[in-house]
């Protein structure tokens, strides 16, 4: 973040501008305030001749006496407890704000006695019961964290993400609106990746809104909150398998109507598959992304970084595919015992090319590792892939492959599978035993 | 014309609005999406260029850190020569001083048939009486006769001794006593060293 004023990331909410206008055009007894001494006299007249202004007309105050006024606003949440003069101050932050170049000014008021600043007594808004003054300081916080080229005090990064993660949870759509928006504004900032990752609630929230909401703009945001979470490699590795992320945004890739969610999932695909390929790879070929990404590619796009991320993921899955399929590469998921629906086992192109090798092979090393992962191995899915392979191996193995199987004693093993307590082992041994007894394969 | 259906000025205006802020809306997320990615691709850059550049600093100081090295043994083992050539040096004026004092000594005669004795001039009586017993000791040794001639030829200052020479002079040996001396010096260095220096506790075999 080098620019020489900070571009404050955008944000949408008429439910809260309705507030605010609502807010703006009460009056605020702030004499009251300096009569019990809260106020200098010098702010008071601060406040009245802003009040005096248009809109329009404020900036030039802002440009001269800008820091007082910031500095003004803070000391002013931090003192305060009523709820409207609260909302009010709030407010007049954000109109503030308005103008990028006031952002600085705020950044700047971190002081050796408040070293938080300015985001302490903001923070201190959010655990008031009152909706406007926690989605008010959210949206402060919001345009100050994502421009701030200093780090947020690590102290108050879990009052935020509470506050956050209790709006995603909840029922209110507008609520949930400004929330995702907020954390899509301080994902931006490395600093909080971990941190969102680690308050399991957030994500769960933007999932379950992803499955349930079907309107373009809060999937934008959602999947806006999961693509920056994806560039902390922490994530690209574990994101799929606890959220099952890459079939999620499948579906809602297949249902896309506007442009940029599409996009933003294109951009998320890029991440997983270029930060954490092996553990993501799986589930991009159990969800077929690749022919979703073909598909997409005969549509016409206007966006560039869209179709270089497009052309980006169909070479790279296809690669992968190509890679996937080798024989070596079955070789050494047999010796490591984990056993994955990867495409080799699939592919029937595989086992008519490999069928005979992998019963020949250093006498036979390839199918006795299979028979012992059926004998020795306790998970299902592993039970499932070894079952499957075996009937493969029969139907490609040539002549002597039922041969090789009774030998191994393989045969009695996947009889006694066809009684295993999992669905699709009893499936798999059920339909390689039939290949086994049978004449004709 | 009828105006039912089309929108009076102030609708325009709104709806102008809503599209000029749905606009802006799509461009400045659009906008973050970039600027995102710029700062990640900025940030893998700076982390290749710092290791790049830490990596080429590593080098650079090892290779110093080398030179350093090289240039101390060197030295060290330049040190050690001067002080060995020292040692050996102060060994060697040792040495000299005790065949000096070796050569101050009384001297020795010795024969050969035949001879011419060259010998110092203030030595000549001593010559001639050591000669007539040396001829009669020879006379019994080998049964011959021998007949000594003298000549007073050596400097005065050496050390005294004989040079006996025969055939006018075409055989020579040498006898005197500087010449035996320095045959002694360089015949009994080894065991001179022993006796004045003690054994050399770096060595570990001896005849």
């Amino acid at each position: 973040m080098t620019s020489a004023v900070a571009i404050p990331p955008p944000f949408y909410s008429p439910y809260l501008d309705d507030q605010c206008n609502k807010i703006n055009s009460r009056q605020v007894p702030w004499e009251g305030y300096q009569r019990a001494k809260l106020l200098s006299g010098d702010e008071l007249t601060l406040l009245k001749s802003l009040s005096k202004l248009p809109q329009s007309q404020r900036s030039t105050v802002f440009a001269t006496q800008g820091p007082q006024y910031a500095k003004l606003y803070i000391d002013l949440l931090r003192k305060l407890q009523r709820v409207d003069t609260v909302q009010a101050v709030l407010c007049a932050i954000n109109d503030m704000l308005a103008d990028p170049s006031t952002i600085p000014l705020f950044h700047a008021l971190s002081t050796p006695e408040n070293p938080d600043d300015p985001y302490g007594p903001i923070v201190k808004c959010l655990s008031m019961e009152e909706e406007f003054a926690v989605l008010g300081s959210l949206r402060l916080l919001a345009v100050l964290i994502a421009t701030d080229p200093k780090p947020f005090p690590s102290s108050l990064v879990p009052t935020v993400l509470a506050s956050l993660q209790g709006l995603l949870n909840g029922t209110r759509q507008p609520l949930w609106e400004v929330a995702s928006q907020v954390l899509g504004a301080i994902l931006g900032r490395k600093q909080f990746r971990v941190p969102v990752w680690e308050e399991e609630q957030c994500i769960s929230g933007l999932v379950k809104a992803l499955k349930t909401n079907p309107n373009p703009q809060a999937q934008y945001w959602a999947i806006s909150c999961l693509w920056l979470l994806t560039f902390e490699p922490l994530v690209a590795e574990n994101i799929d398998k606890k959220y099952d992320i890459v079939a999620v945004l499948t579906n809602v890739a297949k249902a896309a109507v506007k442009e940029k969610v599409t996009r933003v999932i294109l951009s998320t695909y890029n991440n997983l598959l270029t930060i954490a390929p092996r553990q993501n790879l799986p589930a991009f070929f159990t969800a077929k992304v690749l022919p979703l990404v073909t598909a997409l590619s005969s549509r016409n796009w206007s966006d560039d970084d869209l179709r270089e991320d497009l052309n980006f993921l169909k070479t790279e899955l296809h690669n992968r595919l190509e890679g996937l399929t080798t024989y070596d590469e079955y070789i050494s998921e047999l010796e490591s015992g984990h056993l994955v629906w990867s495409p080799t086992h699939e592919s029937e192109n595989f086992w008519k090319e490999n069928g005979m090798r992998v019963g020949q092979e250093e006498n036979g090393k390839a199918i006795k590792l299979l028979v012992d992962l059926l004998k020795t191995s306790k998970s299902p899915l592993v039970l499932s892939i070894a079952a499957h392979d075996i009937g493969q191996f029969i139907k490609y193995g040539g002549d002597k492959a039922k041969q090789t199987i009774s030998n191994l004693n393989g045969k009695t093993r996947l009889i006694e599978l066809m009684a295993h307590e999992n669905p699709d082992v009893r499936y798999h041994a059920l339909m390689s035993t039939q290949r086994l007894m049978s004449q004709h394969v | 014309m009828s105006r039912s259906g089309a929108l009076d000025d102030n609708e325009i205006q709104t709806e102008m609005n809503k599209m000029v802020a749905f606009i802006s809306q799509e461009a400045r997320e659009k906008a973050r999406e970039i600027q995102v990615k710029a700062d990640e691709e900025f940030a893998i850059e700076k982390a290749k260029i710092v290791r790049q550049e830490s990596l080429a600093i590593d080098a650079l100081y090892e290779k110093k850190r080398k030179q350093a090295e090289v240039g101390w043994k060197i030295s060290q083992s330049t040190a050690l020569n001067a002080s060995r050539l020292k040692v050996l040096q102060a060994r060697n004026e040792h040495l000299e001083n005790i065949f000096e004092e070796a050569n101050k000594q009384v001297l020795l005669l010795l024969l050969a048939p035949e001879v011419t004795l060259s010998h110092r001039p203030k030595d000549s009586d001593l010559v001639k009486k050591a000669a007539s017993a040396a001829q009669k000791r020879y006379k019994d040794m080998s049964g011959r006769e021998s007949k000594v001639s003298f000549e007073s030829s050596l400097a005065d200052d050496s050390a005294g001794g004989v040079v006996g020479s025969t055939m006018a002079g075409r055989i020579k040996v040498d006898n005197t006593l500087g010449e035996r001396l320095q045959i002694l010096e360089e015949k009994m260095l080894p065991e001179l060293r022993f006796d004045l220096f003690g054994a050399n506790p770096n060595r570990k075999f001896f005849t």
